[in-house]
């Protein structure tokens, strides 16, 4: 895909996934735990079971999916910003690295980063 | 802290009755989160019978969307109604509120932010208070905040009781035998029970199915004065050196196991000075190599004494717990007469389907209970235990372990299917141990009741007058398997394949919408097209003659979600008494037995939840009435009587649908 860009190549910063970390553990740990290896049945969001599910898919579509389902029993009500800063700690914790500028939360900027395992 | 009076109330106080805690709620009032101390759900109000319930209307709505920084849709809550006010817990905040039992017009609420020990609560859920007077003109309500503090309110004004606590506030993370509590480890989400003017508070930790570690805070029981808000005794559901039980962690597996706290709500005998503490499981719900044993009191029913905490008897009704059938509803108090004896006993139904009954005051079985050989698990470093208490009576409410002739054969081609799919999986008996994943070629072992149940929290209700039990649950099997723990990510050794249990494919959900509108999260069928697995009743409501032990009958939750009604394959199929996979939360009065389609907001099948809301004959089982509610039932219904007019108040909500109490008489 021209001009796109990959989860390796440092696509948010730490203080964004720390705004996300914040907000991860208000709204979503108590179903995905504290440290995303899933819950009763919800699934883990870390390792292989986060790239089985992503792998060659965007980020777009990650932060869209997560804005439109989630939380399970309210979803919709996640800002566009809120959901990105929450999936920017989902990318810290499965060691993709940050880097010097935030993720904007714009969709077709997000929509040309693809997650994939380290090549 | 803020605190927000919206109004006061002139209250007559009323007398504090010698009240009989298996007699039910008395008085027209409903005074315990189950009604009464032992948890009967039952009221002898009969003003709203079978000749009438058909012009049941609704009488007010409260609205809880605004309680809490986001909607609560999953309102687990069951009002207390004192005087008549009713007494509740609301929002995403667990807000307390004072409400007109009459109109529903709110009179106080009280709210405290607790930052970031609050946001990052254990548990959201909110299901109620608990109330105590002293008989003349103190009367408090105790809540337990999601952040766990214990708070003592003015039951009139909202107000902290000054000289309870510190300024009517309780720390409950102290004296849990850890140097430091984290916020989001420990918390609560049932209330606590007042006996012998001692409040007695549980305690609910994150779920166990991948923890982190082994490592984790002890559930510890606690008893608190009422008055000053000093805690009187700690029982120590995992014991210390020198204390009974201790032996059952081996390899100083006590010093760091946590969880085997008590989060479904307590009951208690006046009479008696007795708590009965079902205990849920330790850390680990499905691996339990870090902690070899019986681990005592994990899945126990204990019996305290309320003014000092000490254990009067305990029956552990899971040896070293690999199910996460921990005990998940209030024992209830019955006294029932067996072969022309009278035996004032407690009844407890569990996850896996039994009802286990003791003489409330020895703990001596009702009917004997048999040790029985169990299927013996393949997982490095586990040691299952060789045996499993049994029940000889009354009968398992639901279905237990799962061979291929539970399977769906609405048609040949579905059994067919569905023959494949159990292939992928190991069938056996109840107690089959999960498995780690690719074991002998299968994804995992197929577990029936699954970790949910069976029953849950919603549990029973009981007739004191008739002795019959009536108790809800769900035939659902789901898949446990294992596998090796990152150890980056958890000491623990082996975590579950949580989330999609047994590697369940990630197209399980076949052609089910895995949301619809009206559900939550739910868990996906595993049968053939996205259907269910096994044969119906996919949920079922029981009734059983504690006196005999016998059951009495048993009706389907409803016919079958809408998903599966509409699903091509089902076509001419006859589904009305298919159920919906969802437990029926129970309310019994001196006419009529109440249940409801349930919520299906947490961890249900698809199609769970329902809009219906149901009276049914005690006798029989027989629908007499039917009425759709604006959403689901989510709460266990209580009814009360004001001014000669019975009431019947239940929490609703949906997915999308913020919570609300509809209030329920005839006009």
């Amino acid at each position: 895909m021209a001009g796109s860009r990959s989860v390796w190549n440092g696509v948010y910063s730490k203080d964004q996934a720390s705004r996300g970390e914040k907000a991860y553990n208000s709204q979503c740990a108590r179903c995905h735990g504290d440290a995303l290896l899933g819950g009763e049945n919800s699934p883990p969001l870390v390792d292989r079971d986060f790239l089985d599910k992503w792998n060659g898919k965007s980020v777009g579509e990650l932060v869209d999916l997560t804005r439109k389902t989630m939380p399970s029993d309210g979803p919709g009500k996640l800002s566009r910003r809120q959901g990105t800063d929450i999936i920017t700690y989902l990318l810290k914790s499965n060691g993709f690295p940050a880097g010097d500028v935030e993720l904007d939360s714009d969709a077709a900027v997000m929509s040309q980063i693809i997650i994939q395992p380290k090549q | 802290m803020t605190f927000h009076q919206l109004g006061l109330l002139a209250l007559s106080i009323p007398l504090l009755t010698n009240v009989h805690a298996q007699k039910g709620a008395t008085n027209g009032e409903w005074r315990y989160y189950g009604g009464d101390a032992g948890s009967t759900k039952y009221s002898p109000l009969s003003q709203i019978n079978a000749s009438n319930v058909k012009q049941l209307e609704i009488a007010w709505r409260w609205k809880a969307e605004n309680f809490g920084p986001r909607p609560d849709y999953n309102w687990e809550v069951t009002p207390l109604m004192v005087g008549g006010i009713l007494y509740f817990t609301a929002g995403s905040r667990r807000d307390a509120v004072a409400v007109d039992a009459a109109t529903g017009e709110t009179l106080w609420m009280y709210r405290l932010d607790e930052g970031e020990r609050g946001d990052r609560a254990v548990r959201t859920q909110n299901r109620g208070l608990a109330y105590w007077t002293n008989g003349k003109n103190d009367q408090r309500i105790l809540l337990i905040s999601p952040g766990f503090q214990l708070i003592a309110l003015n039951a009139k004004t909202g107000i902290p009781i000054a000289n309870f606590g510190k300024s009517g506030i309780v720390e409950l993370t102290e004296g849990l035998d850890r140097d430091l509590v984290k916020p989001g480890q420990i918390g609560s989400s049932s209330p606590a029970i007042v006996i012998r003017d001692v409040v007695v508070v549980g305690a609910a930790l994150q779920a166990g199915s991948a923890p982190v570690s082994k490592v984790n805070v002890p559930g510890y029981i606690r008893g608190y004065d009422v008055r000053s808000g000093k805690r009187v005794w700690t029982f120590r559901t995992i014991p210390r050196p020198g204390e009974l039980g201790n032996e059952t962690w081996e390899k100083e597996s006590w010093k760091y196991t946590g969880n085997t706290g008590a989060w479904a709500p307590l009951s208690g005998d006046e009479e008696l000075g007795y708590v009965y503490i079902p205990v849920e499981m330790p850390t680990g719900d499905f691996y339990g190599g870090t902690r070899l044993g019986d681990n005592l009191f994990a899945d126990s029913l204990v019996f305290l004494d309320t003014r000092t905490g000490k254990r009067i008897w305990h029956f552990q009704t899971i040896h070293h717990d690999l199910w996460d059938w921990d005990i998940s509803s209030p024992p209830i108090l019955a006294d029932i007469t067996v072969d022309g004896k009278k035996i004032k006993a407690v009844a407890q139904v569990t996850k896996q389907a039994f009802t286990f009954v003791f003489d409330r005051a020895t703990g001596r079985p009702v009917w004997p209970i048999e040790e029985r050989a169990v299927p013996q698990s393949s997982v490095p470093g586990e040691r299952t235990s060789a045996t499993q208490p049994f029940p000889t009576k009354p009968a398992p409410f639901d279905r237990q372990g799962i061979t291929t002739d539970d399977l769906i054969d609405f048609t040949p081609q579905l059994k067919a299917e569905a023959m494949i799919i159990a292939e992928k999986y190991q069938l056996g008996p109840l107690f089959l141990p999960p498995l780690v994943r690719d074991t002998n070629g299968k994804l995992g072992a197929l577990i029936l009741p699954h970790h949910t149940g069976g029953a849950n929290w919603p549990g029973g209700a009981f007739d004191p007058e008739t002795g019959i039990l009536y108790v809800s649950s769900v035939t659902n099997p789901d898949s446990l398997s294992l596998i090796l723990a990152d150890p980056k990510r958890s000491d623990m050794g082996y975590v579950a394949m949580s989330g999609r249990p047994g590697g369940r494919p990630p197209d399980a959900a076949g052609g089910m919408p895995r949301f619809s509108s009206g559900e939550g999260a739910v868990r996906p069928n595993i049968g053939p097209q996205g259907l269910p697995l096994v044969k119906p009743p996919w949920g079922r409501i029981t009734a059983i003659d504690l006196n005999s032990g016998n059951h009495v009958w048993m009706i389907a939750n409803g016919d079958a979600p809408e998903a599966v009604k509409i699903h091509p394959a089902m076509k001419g199929i006859d589904l009305k008494n298919a159920g919906k996979p969802e437990r029926s939360p129970l309310l019994v009065t001196k006419a009529l037995l109440f249940g409801a389609d349930g919520s299906g907001l947490y961890n249900a099948g698809p199609g769970a939840g329902g809009k219906i809301f149901r009276a049914i004959d005690k006798k029989t089982g027989a629908i007499i009435h039917e009425l759709t509610l604006p959403a689901s039932t989510t709460g266990v219904p209580i009814t009360y009587m004001i001014d000669d007019k019975q009431y019947i108040v239940v929490a609703t909500g949906a997915r999308g649908t913020p919570a609300e109490l509809i209030a329920l008489a005839i006009p």
